[in-house]
């Protein structure tokens, strides 16, 4: 693949992960901020919605940029490989970042009138845990990618560049 | 609520809630570890200054850039393209393929000597007469 497709697909795929953990939590978050259900007002009582929306930018910035790194990459190299895994580790921090900035635990007040009070607290953070876990999985297949790719760079190379057993293949 | 209406999405949700749950010993001590050096990793992370990561997404997107535009991987760097001239010189002096010795299909008995040499150098290690034959 040339110069110019490997720079399309990393554009495509840094555009989706914008996309994904940037554009898409933040109409989320601002969407929750003022919800309206069923004519009862639910405000979402979130002070940090600012650091929220700072933690989703910062990471989703970093992600996106390395997601370009790695898909730009030629397949099976070891840049592709270890930037493939620092995307991974930046995405855990993601995750996380999400009960950093208060988003794991969440409480909506209910407030309709002087009879109709009350509130609901969401606690995601076992949740969070659980994905967690399930990501360190994917952490390890990462790392075992690159670590295939460092050992087996000459096999790799020769059959990327058609040169097999010291002929040229034709 | 679309998830207690529809039949399926219900059945599908207490799946994936007991395969979980079946999970949760093994996978939540992994992922209270994967905290512990999250919440490490974090505390260097500089708050509420978002130019530091702008910065850090427009130099990641220009290094690479620049690296898949030198290095686009369709052709092999110096080093390597001079370690198998070399090789190429050592071996045997040319390599043809079977079908170009014959122009007529290839007979069974052929194609089980064929077989027998999965490697094109170890053909030539067999004397010329033995081809003829065929």
């Amino acid at each position: 693949m040339g110069a110019g497709k490997n720079l399309i697909k990393g554009i495509i795929f840094m555009g989706i992960y914008i996309v994904i953990t940037m554009v898409i939590p933040y109409f989320t978050f601002t969407w929750i901020k003022d919800l309206s259900d069923l004519g009862i007002p639910i405000i979402l009582e979130q002070q940090e919605y600012e650091s929220i929306i700072f933690w989703i930018s910062a990471f989703g910035l970093l992600i996106s940029s390395l997601a370009f790194f790695s898909y730009s990459s030629p397949k099976q190299s070891i840049r592709k490989g270890l930037f493939a895994l620092l995307q991974i580790l930046v995405n855990s921090l993601y995750i996380w970042s999400y009960k950093f900035s208060g988003a794991a635990d969440l409480l909506f007040q209910f407030d309709a009138s002087q009879y109709i009070t009350g509130y609901l607290f969401l606690n995601f953070q076992n949740m969070i845990m659980v994905y967690l876990g399930i990501y360190f999985l994917t952490i390890v297949l990462k790392g075992y990618d690159l670590v295939d790719f460092i050992i087996n760079r000459e096999k790799i190379r020769e059959k990327r560049y058609g040169i097999s057993g010291g002929y040229e293949k034709k | 609520m679309i998830f207690q209406t529809v039949d399926f999405l219900q059945v599908l949700a207490e799946i994936i809630g007991a395969i979980l749950n079946f999970l949760k010993p093994i996978v939540s001590p992994i992922g209270s570890w994967m905290i512990n050096w999250i919440e490490a990793v974090l505390r260097i992370f500089p708050k509420n200054d978002l130019a530091l990561y702008i910065i850090l997404f427009v130099i990641i997107i220009i290094i690479g850039a620049i690296t898949n535009i030198l290095w686009p991987g369709d052709k092999p760097p110096r080093f390597f393209e001079k370690k198998y001239k070399l090789i190429e010189l050592e071996k045997e002096p040319e390599h043809v393929e079977y079908k170009t010795l014959f122009k007529k299909k290839p007979t069974e008995e052929f194609k089980k000597f064929g077989e027998e040499f999965k490697e094109p150098g170890e053909a030539y290690k067999k004397s010329a007469e033995e081809y003829e034959d065929f």
